[in-house]
């Protein structure tokens, strides 16, 4: 009996790979073969690992749901501006703190999410749950761009300093601030990988496989998907957290439609129906955005073009392509590659989340009654 | 039939219409249907193509919404409720096409029946030590199902007939009191029908199975009752010797056959 592809067995548990990869990226982040660059660079480091964990928060709901939201940056940016203005405004005793930050940016992000999700998801589903999601992330954006003596506007705000940790300045080095971002971020994965990994995740993938067929399990798919929703928003406001205290300063790009393009590619890019693929996306979208910056100043096209290879040859990503490899070996798993070309189009409609039913009734699902099976 | 028969409630009815109608822009699929299904027993559904059997059921699981009339499951109205609210009250429905989760394990597949009676508890998310349990029930329902051995295989990659069995373990998988079974043998080779028919008679004791199905000698075999639809309304209810022997259904459908 053979272990299909696209289901994890992998060699260790996600969690060791992830651990693995922020142990490593410090020394490899930014290393670039084309111009003798061989040691690595904190600052993209801390960069992938922070978009790590909100790539991975989008595609709790990209690929274990399979609603494709086109605005979570709302959630990034919400996360980002509440500990800047914190931190700016609040004094005191109660000021400066990077616990009372991460609350108040989680209390905010969850009370939008939540109140997006009892509005939007019960009533829409598939592209018109995509253009939901990004006509609410554009009121995100709009307050935090035009809004300028609250937000600073365009410019956005600066000057914000990192908080002590354990009341040492810890956090003002860099390669400190790294180590601190990789491990709240890897406690925050092990959240994540709890939730995918535990009952409630099992019917998420039921739900992105079937819906009506969960319903007819007695499942309250509107319940969970709602409850999807809200889970998926904590993590990329973490990472607005994080993103603040790096940067040091903050701007309306964070909650902008390229931010929340940005995610969806890196989870398509390293294999959205995977734990590690938006991890791994978010790593190899910043390598090769540092990489080929550094040789041309069209770097988003090169970017852009690697995005589209992947969606046409390679819809499950470098997870896919990893998995392939271990079970047909190289040769067999390029060859599944190019022989993909001639059914692009079939592929994407199997590989995709699948298309609300909900408009289609009485339409047949995929396979039809009579059809033999590979 | 006796073990079921010590279920059944007050009204003895599983399932009650009144003038049950299903409009399709300009088509009546279901018209003005008024039975009474009563507790226990394989209640089997016959008729010609399009008579409204697939809909009948369809309105009965909650899969459509009725434009007129009502219906009732054992004492309850049910009629307006969702497809999630009366699967939860015990009503279990299998597909005619297949409806399963392809992408996902047969094991998989069937621990999500299972662990349906968990949904809306608070410790949802750590229920590691229920969990044993669904497992060991999991089991048990691949076992019963003859799907053990490829419990690991992709859903999608399954043969057809076993496809139409993990279809039936979804069902069985809840431990329904009523299940509606929508052409189960549809497709299926003779071995794997004789398999089928082997398993609803085991598991029909103590359940009311409600059956679609078109292999007139299965019906005649495995029935309770049989009721004849022709063009949305009913024909006729009765025993299988009732309707073998009824001239109107012979003309309508069994005559076809002949």
């Amino acid at each position: 009996m053979t272990r299909p592809p696209g289901r994890a067995d992998v060699m260790f548990h996600p969690l060791v790979w992830i651990a693995l990869l922020f142990v490593a990226l410090p020394f490899v982040a930014g290393v670039n073969p084309f111009v003798g660059q061989w040691s690595g660079f904190v600052g993209i480091a801390t960069t992938m690992v922070i978009f790590a964990l909100f790539a991975s928060g989008f595609n709790l709901l990209f690929g274990h749901v399979g609603e494709l939201s086109f605005g979570h940056a709302m959630f990034f940016s919400i996360g980002a501006y509440i500990t800047a203005l914190y931190t700016l405004h609040v004094g005191g005793p109660l000021g400066g703190n990077l616990i009372v930050a991460l609350v108040l940016a989680l209390v905010t992000a969850l009370l939008w999410a939540w109140l997006l999700a009892r509005i939007i998801v019960p009533r829409s589903s598939g592209i018109y749950f995509s253009m939901i999601t990004l006509a609410f992330a554009q009121v995100i954006f709009f307050i935090s761009y035009r809004w300028s003596e609250l937000t600073g506007g365009e410019d956005g705000l600066q000057n914000i300093a990192r908080p002590t940790l354990f009341g040492a300045d810890l956090l003002r080095d860099s390669t400190h601030f790294y180590w601190f971002a990789a491990a709240i971020v890897f406690l925050a994965l092990c959240g994540l990988y709890w939730i995918i990994a535990s009952p409630f995740g099992s019917v998420l993938h039921a739900i992105r496989e079937n819906k009506q067929r969960a319903r007819f399990l007695g499942y309250d798919v509107d319940k969970y998907r709602v409850n999807a929703f809200v889970l998926s928003a904590i993590f990329p406001a973490i990472a607005g957290w994080l993103w603040t205290y790096y940067q040091q300063a903050i701007n309306p790009d964070a909650g902008s439609v390229g931010y929340s393009g940005n995610v969806v590619m890196m989870s398509v890019l390293g294999g959205y129906q995977t734990i590690l693929g938006p991890i791994l996306g978010a790593s190899v979208y910043y390598e090769l955005q540092n990489n080929v910056s550094q040789l041309t100043k069209y770097w988003e096209a090169w970017v852009g073009i690697v995005f589209a290879l992947f969606v046409l040859l390679g819809p499950r990503g470098i997870m896919g392509l990893v998995d392939d490899i271990r079970h047909y070996g190289i040769a067999t798993a390029l060859e599944r590659i190019f022989s993909r070309r001639a059914r692009v189009v079939t592929d994407m409609q199997e590989e995709l989340p699948p298309v609300d039913e909900e408009t289609a009734h009485s339409a047949p699902p995929a396979r039809a009654a009579g059809e033999p099976a590979p | 039939m006796s073990a079921a028969a010590a279920t059944v409630p007050a009204s003895g009815c599983v399932f009650k219409t009144e003038g049950l109608t299903k409009r399709f822009s300009g088509f009546t699929a279901v018209s003005n249907v008024s039975l009474e299904i009563p507790e226990g027993g394989v209640r089997t559904i016959i008729g010609p193509n399009g008579a409204g059997k697939t809909t009948f059921f369809n309105l009965l699981s909650g899969l459509l919404p009725a434009s007129a009339g009502r219906i009732w499951f054992r004492d309850r109205e049910i009629t307006g409720l969702s497809a999630f609210r009366r699967a939860r009250l015990g009503i279990a429905r299998s597909f005619q096409i297949t409806n399963i989760f392809g992408h996902l394990s047969v094991h998989e597949n069937v621990r999500l029946g299972v662990q349906a009676e968990l949904d809306g508890k608070a410790n949802f998310l750590l229920a590691g030590r229920r969990l044993r349990g669904l497992l060991e029930r999991t089991e048990r329902v691949l076992h019963d199902v003859g799907l053990w051995d490829v419990r690991d295989a992709r859903a999608e990659n399954l043969s057809h007939g076993d496809q139409r069995r993990l279809e039936i373990g979804l069902v069985l998988a809840s431990d329904p009191p009523v299940l509606l079974l929508d052409e189960p043998l549809a497709g299926m080779s003779p071995t794997e029908t004789h398999e089928t028919v082997e398993l609803i008679t085991r598991i029909s004791p103590g359940r009311t199975i409600l059956l679609v199905e078109h292999d007139i000698d299965v019906v005649m075999t495995i029935s309770t009752t049989i009721t004849v639809f022709q063009t949305g309304s009913v024909l006729a209810i009765g025993t299988p010797a009732e309707i073998r022997a009824n001239e109107q259904v012979q003309r309508a459908y069994l005559g076809e056959l002949a």
